[in-house]
C-alpha cells in the first residue's frame, strides 16, 4: 500500500510540475499583435465569430463605416470555422503552450462578392488563410496585410488598395438586401 | 461500491492486468485523458489569475466585447447582459476557483467525480454564454465519462480516502 501510494503521488507531482511548468502567455494574446488588422482585445478572430471587410481599389486610405451604395469594391465575408476546424483548436492550444510558435494561422471559409458599379453577383467560395507570422489573411489571388490593412494582388503582391472591418450586423443585413438570390423564381 | 473497491483493489497487480488486458488499456486511456484534462484545467486557472481576473473588470470587458459579436436575438445575449455581465466579480471568481478545483481533483484524483461535475458545470456555463464551438465536443464526452467512472479508485486519493471515510460521497 505504502509504495501504491508513494508512486502514485510521484506520478501526480510530475504532471503537476509538467502543468505549471507550462507558459501561461501563449502568442493568441500577445500585446504586440494588439493593433494588427481584425486581431481583437483579446485575442484572435474566434472560432464561432463572423467578419464583414470591405476591399476597395485605391491609392488613399478611405475610412468607411458601412458598404457603400454604389461603386465597386470586394466585401470579404469571413465565416465561422468549420466543424473539424474547431476540433483542431483543442491541439492548436495544447502545443501552443510547448511552442507558442506553433500552430500558427488557420483557414476558414470566406464569401468573396465582387462587386462591380454597384452590381452584385452571386459569391463565390474561398478558403482563407489567417496569420499572424505572416501577418496576413490570404484569399486566393489577393492578401490583406494585417499591419497596415494593404490589399494586395497577384504573385508580385502588388498593392491594389485597402481594407475595412465594417460593423458585422449591420452589414450583414446589408450583403442580404443586395445579393442576388441564387433562385431567381 | 464494493464491486469498484474489489476492482481498484487488483487493478495494478500483474495477474489482473493480464487476464483484463482490455479493461486495463480502457483504465489507462480514462487516466491519461483525466490527467490532460486537469491540466488543461490547470492551465486555464492559472491564466485566469494571471490575467487578474480575480481583482479587475476584465472578464466584464471580455463579456462586453463578446456582445458585439453575437446574433442580437441569440440567448447568449441574454444571459450575459441579465446574468454574467452584472454578476461579472462572482462569475470571474467561481469559474476561476472553479478551474483550480476541477485541476486538482483530475489530477490528484481527490473527490474526482465531484471536481468532474464542477468542470461540467463551467463547461454548460461556456457553451450558454457564447461561448459555445464543436472543440466542447469532446469535453463534454470526457467530462460524463469521469463523472461515470470511479477513476479516483483507480488512481489517486480517493482510494485511500475511500477507505477511511467510507460512508462519504466525496470520495467515491
Amino acid at each position: 500500500m505504502a509504495a501504491w501510494t508513494a508512486r502514485t503521488v510521484r506520478c501526480l507531482l510530475f504532471s503537476l510540475a509538467l502543468a505549471t511548468a507550462l507558459p501561461a502567455n501563449a502568442q493568441m494574446n500577445d500585446p504586440k499583435y494588439a493593433d494588427y488588422f481584425l486581431f481583437g482585445r483579446f485575442g484572435e478572430i474566434c472560432t464561432m465569430c463572423e467578419v464583414v471587410v470591405l476591399c476597395e481599389m485605391s491609392d488613399v486610405d478611405a475610412q468607411r463605416e458601412s458598404i457603400p451604395e454604389s461603386g465597386s469594391f470586394t466585401v470579404y465575408h469571413i465565416q465561422t470555422r468549420t466543424f473539424w476546424s474547431q476540433i483542431a483548436t483543442i491541439w492548436e492550444w495544447f502545443i501552443r503552450n510547448f511552442d507558442d510558435t506553433a500552430a500558427d494561422g488557420h483557414e476558414r471559409p470566406v464569401l468573396v462578392y465582387n462587386v462591380t458599379e454597384g452590381k452584385w453577383p452571386l459569391p463565390r467560395t474561398v478558403q482563407a488563410r489567417v496569420s499572424l507570422e505572416p501577418p496576413v489573411i490570404v484569399l486566393n489571388e489577393h492578401e490583406i496585410d494585417r499591419t497596415s490593412r494593404s490589399w494586395r494582388r497577384g504573385p508580385d503582391l502588388e498593392p491594389v488598395g485597402y481594407c475595412h472591418r465594417l460593423p458585422l450586423w449591420e452589414s450583414i443585413e446589408i450583403i442580404n438586401d443586395r445579393k442576388p438570390s441564387p433562385f431567381p423564381l | 461500491m464494493n464491486d469498484t473497491v474489489t476492482t481498484a483493489d487488483g487493478l495494478w497487480q500483474w495477474q489482473w492486468i493480464r487476464s483484463h488486458a482490455l479493461r486495463t488499456t480502457g483504465v489507462v486511456v480514462h487516466l491519461v485523458l483525466r490527467t490532460l484534462f486537469g491540466i488543461f484545467w490547470l492551465a486555464a486557472g492559472i491564466n485566469k489569475i494571471r490575467k487578474d481576473w480575480l481583482t479587475t473588470d476584465i472578464l466584464e470587458e471580455i463579456y462586453l466585447d463578446r456582445l458585439t459579436e453575437l446574433p442580437p436575438d441569440s440567448f447568449a445575449v441574454m444571459y450575459l447582459q441579465f446574468f454574467a455581465i452584472p454578476l461579472y466579480e462572482l462569475v470571474a471568481w467561481v469559474v476561476t476557483w472553479g478551474e483550480l478545483y476541477a485541476a486538482v481533483g483530475l489530477l490528484l484524483g481527490l473527490t474526482t467525480r465531484w471536481a468532474a461535475g464542477v468542470s461540467l458545470f463551467i463547461l454548460v456555463n461556456l457553451a450558454v454564454g457564447g461561448y459555445y464551438d464543436a472543440s466542447l465536443i469532446p469535453f463534454f464526452i470526457l467530462n460524463i465519462l469521469f463523472l461515470s467512472k470511479p477513476s479516483g479508485q483507480w488512481l489517486g486519493l480517493d482510494r485511500w480516502l475511500a477507505r477511511r471515510f467510507p460512508d462519504s460521497r466525496w470520495f467515491r
